[in-house]
């Protein structure tokens, strides 16, 4: 039953739903949860977007992501960040960052102690290197991998010809 | 009291002869792996990470690792101002065999002992581990990352630590930083808020001589997030270390761990370089005899990766007489994964690298071993058709080839980051985490029966 009100907890938060508060910037969240999530999102366009605090450049390139759904979200978009730090940090650490730095962003969080369980969603062959994107069409099939800081453009090229005409 | 194994330990699997696992090129005839008793070293309540391995000229097998317990409720009021309120749960642990651990199964180890001095002194997780090394009276020498405040600014840094056992591991002094103090600040870009960094080091002893290593932000600028390997030398067994100084500085990625080693007379230190092009590529300096400056580090294994990012991959040495030899992923080459390279010349230069798992979807983390008798142990994580899995190959003939693949044959779950030392016997130990749980495990490697061996040749 747990299990049942946790999923149903990512989900309320993660589609719509009342608009957010503080509490709900960071969603703490497991594999079965994440896959959930993922599955809630069919007929979307999605960036899967893999980040940590300690990772300069996942926090550089978030703004522009961030926009990018601002700017396609009218087409069927949507940015899915999830945060890989450590379970342990997510009070201490995660969620006042977000709330300093990322007040727009609602993220989910892994709540699993390994990265590679989270990331293994939607890719087998992680190679546990931050930041990492996923563009999943809308279908919820893979269509590109991103890793390392891109320029946004490089993120817009992929999402774009999978997106809805205007 | 967390760590409550028992004395008398309960081996977990007796096993030899390990199969292979590589494609058709391995034969019967080549070098064969030999597993010893899998044994726990951490609590099976706790949630270990980040294990190093060091076994000493006695035979006597010393294990480190990070236990990362869940974080209280709510932070101390003292912690907070401390700066010290994410980590102040890690702790660093250490246990150590009994005795000599000669044969494949270790009889007995000692109680586990706290290794920090006070809560919230210890920063690390699984790729930015604490490191341990030994000298020849059995004294016990440990780096890693600490947390500390900045008494110019208030905020919080990551200094590089320094302790040691001088009565066999029963106890250890409290930790002491080696670095001096930077003077920029960083918290605006650094992860926690974080001033500067001295972190991702590592250790390396020999004889009288302590060398600690740690990757450097002080010259990092928000433009130029570029790293430099530093160093601090002790030449009294770590009573005293002498003033901390640049050993390179030459684009060091400033989150992917050093490794030492040595072989003959000249220190030896990897890293990862960023190369024009924004290639993020292992490089290993080398430094002479009592020398304080590297020479420019050398490139090893054309990996051509370009990444900007946080790669947190450590480029693993290990070096006999003048054979050096270094493993590392790279996301550069088809396929992506674990490469080994090889020097014969001391460091100077290095032979093409070699794909070590090929077949698997993803392979990382390796670790590598050896010893003047010619053997080379590998070790590294991978995935073939499950979760991640440790996995080996092994050498008689310094590098120049390997046994097939073999996985290692822990409980089932993720077993993933791979540690190992040889012992004086030739044979290697090898620490990794299962699931959260760090184990041991005694490793040989022998000859193909005809004296010949098959797997794989390297360059």
């Amino acid at each position: 039953m747990q299990r049942v009100l946790a999923v149903t907890a990512v989900l309320v938060a993660l589609v719509g739903g009342p608009p957010a508060s503080a509490g709900d910037l960071l969603i703490p969240t497991d594999p079965a949860e994440f896959r959930a999530a993922l599955d809630a999102r069919r007929e979307r366009v999605v960036l899967v977007n893999f980040w940590a605090t300690w990772c300069r450049p996942c926090l550089k390139e978030l703004p522009e992501l961030i926009s990018l759904e601002k700017k396609y979200a009218a087409r069927g978009f949507e940015l899915l960040a999830v945060s890989l730090d450590d379970p342990a940090d997510q009070e201490t650490i995660v969620r006042p960052f977000l709330a300093k730095w990322f007040p727009e962003l609602r993220s989910l969080m892994r709540r699993s102690p390994d990265m590679d369980s989270m990331v293994s969603v939607v890719d087998a062959a992680w190679n546990e290197v931050l930041p990492t994107s996923y563009v999943l069409d809308n279908s919820g099939r893979v269509r590109a991998r991103l890793q390392g800081g891109k320029p946004v453009g490089e993120f817009e090229a992929a999402i774009l010809p999978l997106l809805a005409k205007p | 009291m967390r760590h409550s194994l028992p004395l008398a330990i309960t081996p977990l699997v007796a096993c030899s002869a390990i199969g292979f696992m590589a494609g058709s090129s391995v034969g019967l005839a080549g070098p064969t792996l030999n597993f010893g008793e899998p044994v726990a070293i951490s609590a099976a309540d706790g949630r270990g990470m980040g294990p190093d391995i060091a076994v000493g000229a006695d035979g006597v097998v010393h294990v480190l690792w990070i236990d990362k317990a869940p974080p209280p409720a709510e932070p101390s009021p003292e912690d907070v101002a401390a700066g010290h309120t994410h980590t102040a749960t890690d702790q660093l642990w250490y246990r150590r065999s009994a005795g000599p651990a000669t044969t494949g199964r270790i009889a007995a180890l000692s109680s586990p002992v706290r290794v920090n001095s006070r809560d919230g002194e210890v920063w690390g997780f699984a790729v930015s581990k604490p490191e341990l090394d030994l000298d020849s009276r059995g004294n016990v020498h440990v780096f890693f990352t600490g947390n500390d405040t900045s008494e110019k600014t208030g905020k919080g840094l990551l200094v590089a630590r320094y302790t040691r056992s001088t009565d066999g591991g029963a106890s250890f002094a409290p930790g002491r930083t080696l670095n001096s103090a930077a003077t920029n600040d960083l918290s605006a870009v650094m992860h926690g808020g974080f001033a500067a960094a001295h972190a991702f080091g590592t250790l390396l002893v020999d004889g009288d001589d302590v060398q600690a290593f740690w990757i450097d932000t002080r010259d990092m600028t928000e433009k130029d997030t570029a790293g430099a390997a530093w160093r601090a030398v002790s030449r009294d067994g770590g009573q005293t270390f002498g003033p901390d100084h640049a050993a390179y500085a030459d684009n060091v990625c400033p989150c992917c761990q050093l490794s030492a080693a040595k072989s003959g007379d000249r220190v030896l230190l990897s890293s990862r370089v960023t190369y024009p092009g924004g290639f993020r590529d292992s490089a290993v300096g080398p430094a002479g005899a009592g020398s304080e400056q590297f020479e420019p580090p050398v490139r090893v294994g054309e990996g051509q990766w370009k990444i900007e990012g946080c790669p947190l991959k450590r480029t693993a040495i290990a070096a006999a007489d003048r054979n050096v030899y270094a493993a590392a992923y790279t996301g550069g080459r088809d396929p992506a994964g674990v490469y080994f390279s090889r020097s014969i010349d001391g460091g100077r230069t290095y032979l093409p690298a070699i794909l070590m798992h090929p077949g698997a979807a993803v392979s990382d983390s390796p670790a590598v071993a050896s010893a003047p008798n010619g053997t080379v142990i590998v070790a590294w994580h991978a995935k073939t058709d499950g979760g991640r899995r440790v996995f080996l190959r092994g050498s008689t003939d310094g590098g120049a080839s390997f046994s097939g693949v073999a996985e290692l044959p822990a409980p089932a779950g993720i077993s993933a980051y791979p540690e190992l030392d040889i012992a004086p016997d030739g044979s290697a130990w090898l620490a990794w985490l299962q699931e959260q749980q760090v184990y041991v495990v005694r490793v040989t490697v022998s000859p193909g029966r005809d004296g010949s061996v098959a797997g794989l040749r390297t360059p």
